[in-house]
């Protein structure tokens, strides 16, 4: 009899296995809503991030790209919007995020302190809503989700770089959104983006099976909040080198020889396009990013180590023409900065960068504040 | 160890378990593909052969000099050799087989494993033919396994050593102190020691060598213990209860409770307990409060855990293993708590080391603080030394036994006031109390435990009493 009974428990448990793995698949609740964060303990002042899975620990932190929800309702942008505020979200790469910054230096923060007004009298708050990957259809994927959140307007940080396809070691940002590129690809008639890695999500992919390493990240981000609440400590902060001034001769943009960047055809200018139709009628002031220009061996070739002259050349030109013929609000920073303003990256800015750049953005982002 | 380790354990158990014949042989062979299977690998990866085989020359060695002769007969112990003899040579043969999901495949060369044979067949010849060698053989292989063992535990000589070889091949030596991690040899090492000392005193009852070394590596008590005692052990392994229903329930109860408490509760308990960064980044007292109480309820439940997860499987495979945890961080002294944590290890060395020294001190004619004093400061280094031979465990066994002896002499000063059984009233308030100051000393010691040096530990204790900042 006992053996029975053991039989019907083990029944009875398998099947509300399954009927629970099957509930989660076709209801998805969006646990990323059960945050501990702005009210058991406050709120993250970016998307929370860490380059090593060994650093969690220390800068008390985890990256949980494959939940949007959770990782904005991480941060303070996920407050209630109050009535005297007008709101900016950040977008960009790591450069907007902040590496080698603490919170209170990154450039939101910088523009914050600036203590700006609308004309309409709101205060002018931006949050800093960058995920650290250059990578514009990151960012519409992004700018998709913060329209939950009540923008007044969209700072958008590019570079070059961002422009180029992630089909190698950067798609998964995209993975767990396949649904969601497609339909921003088809809405948006986005022509040049590679979605051929790209799989759709399985039935199995949706249950609580499948979803169980988003889950341990969204259950790790809550455990983090304590640490991070004790500690206000968001990153690793290392020792670095600053970029070289002396570069390599070569003339290659990553794999690409000179005279094949394809910016029209095989660079991601029509996410931007689908950038400004998606916010519609929420301003977005886009800015191309300082880089670092050196002036050692080679500098005549190269800008930096990432950019060789005849690419960027190529690329501010393009850029320049396409923000005027889209009419689009657009300030050029590229030239902006010294090189002692560098971090540890050609991007990498310094909390005087920082100040430098804030004060640069201000004037055009209080007259798109104004509807000018 | 991980999930899938233990559901493949959980496994092994209940097929062990339900076997009527050949269940010894079963049990040593599982026993010894386990302690391969779980052995981490090593910086020198032969040592990934060589550290378990240690385990079974060693284990075999002390088994010829104990046991008696008429259980010394290859008649009785044939099986077993064939068996131990088999898994070295299946191991080994892997670099054959190259099932590298499993084991690695970089097992030594068979010559190697021959000769290694070949020389170990020689010396339990030369043990054999000399029986009066024996007899100090056995004081010699007590002081080796302990040497071994205060070797093992000390990081700067397994660091000297990798050094050593590294300069002698050549090499640059690492940057990071090196580790050497012998599988389950704490606990191998206790139970050796017990046998020997038991049968130095005529205790020990006559064993196989299959029952001997099926004690010794016991895979569900292998790697965390609890530490058996070797007569209990064999009653059960040469005569197991039939298990009834209640026992498949209590089995799966302690072997389920066991996996949510270390895989559950500790393991979240992990992102928030103490640690060198958290001490050197947290801002304020209570935050540290906070991180050192969850560390002392993350090892409780991390420990415990792994000991239910063995009493669960011993228990169907017809071993009673011993309670090691009950409740401690509820107990009102420190006598007790240290009655009801990792209890075999306490009644180890309560039966290896406090009463014989205790007894030796009473014959001197010691006042009896002094013999306390003596007694349980050094029992309590030896404890916290056998967790590692570094200056933090130092402390917190000096920290503990001064501990108790600070609490043995504050029982007897109240007792001298209050009598053996003080008003009700005050014995609620008193147990209440005791509750939270003992909960509270054993989580300041945890501090010497987890931090990693004494100047961390030390600044730890500033910060959380509010005196730096």
């Amino acid at each position: 009899v006992n053996k029975v009974r053991l039989l019907h428990v083990l029944l009875k448990a398998a099947i509300l296995y399954v009927a629970l793995n099957l509930a989660f698949a076709f209801f998805d609740p969006a646990l990323g809503n059960l945050s501990v964060y702005n009210w058991l303990v406050r709120g993250r002042e970016r998307v929370p991030y860490e380059r090593e899975v060994e650093y969690y620990g220390i800068s008390h932190t985890i990256p949980v790209y494959e939940d949007m929800n959770a990782m904005y309702r991480s941060t303070t942008l996920s407050q209630p919007k109050q009535a005297d505020e007008f709101r900016v979200f950040l977008l960009g790469d790591s450069s907007a995020w902040g590496f080698q910054l603490r919170p209170e230096e990154t450039l939101n923060s910088q523009l914050n302190a600036l203590n700006l007004t609308s004309c309409d009298g709101r205060r002018i708050t931006v949050y800093n809503a960058a995920f650290p990957l250059p990578y514009v259809m990151k960012d519409l994927l992004l700018m998709d989700e913060l329209l939950a959140y009540e923008p007044d307007m969209f700072l958008w940080l590019i570079t070059l770089d961002s422009f180029r396809n992630r089909n190698v070691f950067t798609g998964h940002f995209l993975d767990p959104y396949s649904d969601r590129v497609a339909n921003l690809v088809g809405r948006y008639d986005i022509q040049n983006l590679e979605t051929g890695r790209m799989k759709d999500q399985t039935l199995l992919d949706r249950t609580i099976i499948g979803q169980r390493s988003r889950l341990k990240k969204v259950l790790l981000l809550q455990l983090h909040a304590l640490g991070w609440q004790a500690t206000g400590l968001d990153y690793y902060y290392q020792d670095y080198q600053s970029p070289p001034q002396d570069l390599p001769g070569d003339e290659l943009f990553f794999d690409i020889p000179p005279g094949q960047l394809g910016l029209e055809d095989q660079m991601l200018f029509d996410v931007l396009a689908a950038g400004y139709q998606l916010a519609d009628d929420v301003p977005v002031l886009t800015v191309n990013e300082p880089i670092f220009i050196a002036s050692g061996v080679n500098s005549d070739v190269r800008y930096n180590t990432f950019y060789p002259r005849w690419a960027y050349d190529e690329y501010l030109n393009y850029l320049q023409a396409w923000m005027t013929e889209n009419h689009a609000a657009y300030l050029d920073a590229w030239d902006l900065l010294p090189a002692s303003e560098f971090t540890d990256t050609p991007f990498h800015r310094s909390p005087a960068g920082e100040r430098i750049l804030a004060q640069f953005i201000a004037p055009t982002l209080l007259d798109l504040s104004c509807g000018k | 160890m991980t999930i899938l380790q233990l559901g493949i354990l959980a496994l092994l158990a209940v097929v062990s378990g339900r076997l009527k014949g050949g269940r010894q042989i079963v049990l040593l062979g599982a026993s010894l593909f386990v302690m391969y299977w779980l052995q981490p690998l090593q910086e020198f990866v032969s040592l990934t052969f060589w550290l378990p085989t240690g385990t079974i020359a060693l284990t075999v060695l002390v088994w010829l000099v104990i046991a008696p002769a008429e259980m010394r007969t290859w008649r009785v112990n044939a099986n077993a050799v064939i068996t131990i003899c088999a898994v070295i040579l299946l191991i080994d043969l892997n670099q054959f087989f190259g099932f590298d999901e499993i084991y690695m495949t970089t097992t030594p060369r068979l010559w190697m494993i021959a000769a290694a044979v070949i020389g170990y067949l020689v010396l339990l010849w030369g043990v054999a033919a000399f029986p009066m060698a024996r007899r100090y053989l056995v004081g010699l292989m007590m002081v080796g396994i302990v040497m071994l063992l205060i070797y093992l535990k000390t990081p700067s000589l397994i660091t000297s050593t990798f050094d050593f070889i590294h300069a002698r091949r050549g090499q640059e030596p690492g940057l990071a102190a090196y580790a050497l991690s012998w599988l389950g040899y704490s606990y191998v090492a206790f139970r050796l020691l017990h046998t020997i000392r038991d049968h130095q005193a005529g205790r020990l009852p006559p064993l196989s060598l299959g029952e001997y070394v099926n004690y010794v590596i016991f895979f569900p008590s292998f790697t965390a213990g609890p530490i058996d005692r070797v007569e209990r052990f064999i009653q059960d392994l040469r005569a197991p209860p039939p298990l009834e229903d209640p026992d498949w329930i209590e089995a799966g109860r302690r072997f389920f409770v066991g996996l949510f408490k270390k895989f559950v509760i500790a393991d979240v308990l992990f992102f928030i307990s103490i640690n060198d960064v958290l001490v050197a980044q947290v801002n304020s007292p209570g935050w540290l409060w906070f991180f050192l109480y969850m560390y002392s309820f993350r090892i409780y439940f991390d420990f415990s855990g792994y000991t239910d997860i063995a009493i669960g499987l011993a228990r169907v495979m017809g071993v009673r293993l011993p309670e090691n945890f009950a409740s401690p961080y509820l107990k009102p002294n420190l006598a007790q708590f240290w009655n009801s944590w990792h209890m075999t290890l306490t009644q180890w060395f309560r039966a290896y080391f406090f009463n014989p020294v205790t007894r030796s001190l009473r014959t001197r004619n010691f006042p009896t603080p002094i013999i306390i004093f003596i007694t349980q400061v050094s029992t309590m280094i030896l404890i916290g030394l056998w967790h590692g031979v570094t200056w933090n465990f130092l402390w917190w066994g000096i920290w503990h036994g001064l501990g108790l002896y600070i609490q043995n002499r504050w029982t007897d000063f109240m007792r001298s006031r209050l009598g053996d059984s003080p008003p009700a009233a005050w014995q609620q308030l008193l147990h209440v109390l005791g509750v939270f100051l003992t909960f509270n000393f054993v989580s300041l010691g945890w501090l010497f435990f987890t931090l990693s040096t004494p100047a961390l530990t030390l600044n730890a204790f500033a910060k959380l009493l509010g005196i730096i900042w």
